[in-house]
């Protein structure tokens, strides 16, 4: 099911809002293709924040698949766009409770390969649900856990 | 000069706004701020075409903000 272009009074009332805090090339993107790019605060890692819960992690420079994705969500229930623009300010300002709340599945070992040492020099892995995923046997079988030297 | 808390809800956001000088409308302001943070939500500062922003954790009367509400993984 598509949610966007969004159609209820609610939603459209919740996309002013996220309109008004997006840069220009973040509208056109919301425009064109339903989501945007945002930078995490910390890390300067790029996210695509789209409708639906949608967010993903990419490694620089390749945008054509992600490196894994999020599932997180506001209580109480919001409409689609107040909910992207949650994700969106908490990714930009406050990344660290982002990742730390946010439940992570990794998609693309290979990517990780290169996002790892980006992350941990933000300081992101201790402590957030990153972590689990950077010391997995499931990700990284060759290598034992809490072994890895990046 | 008007200010405004947007809150994020179901029905998009609800916006209470208040003017320096106005102590009742200040106040009424504050304490939904402290009600979010409260709750475990999040406040930030509007970023007016994407620009500026930050995650804020005291009441700013001369700032205009959003509401964010409790954000959990699943």
């Amino acid at each position: 099911m598509i949610s966007w272009p969004w159609k209820s009074s609610s939603a459209k009332r919740a996309e002013r809002l996220l309109r008004g805090n997006l840069t220009a090339q973040q509208r056109r993107d919301l425009r064109e293709h339903g989501y945007f790019f945002v930078a995490g605060g910390q890390s300067r890692l790029p996210y695509r924040v789209g409708p639906k819960k949608n967010v993903w992690l990419l490694a620089p420079g390749v945008w054509s698949k992600p490196a894994g994705s999020f599932c997180v969500y506001p209580l109480p229930h919001l409409p689609s766009p107040d909910v992207m623009l949650a994700h969106a300010l908490s990714i930009q300002h406050d990344e660290r409770s982002f990742c730390s709340v946010a439940v992570f599945y990794p998609y693309s070992p290979d990517l990780w390969y290169r996002i790892i040492p980006i992350l941990r020099a933000a300081d992101l892995v201790r402590g957030t649900n990153y972590e689990t995923f950077c010391y997995s046997r499931e990700v990284f079988p060759c290598h034992p856990p809490g072994h890895y030297r990046f | 000069m008007k200010h405004t808390l947007s809150i994020m809800d179901s029905s998009g956001d609800r916006r209470v706004q208040w003017e320096e000088n106005d102590p009742a409308a200040l106040e009424e302001a504050k304490a939904l701020f402290d009600r979010i943070r409260e709750k475990g939500g999040s406040v930030f500062l509007e970023q007016k075409d994407g620009l500026g922003g930050g995650r804020i954790d005291v009441f700013d009367p001369k700032a205009d903000m959003i509401g964010v509400p409790l954000l959990i993984g699943g």
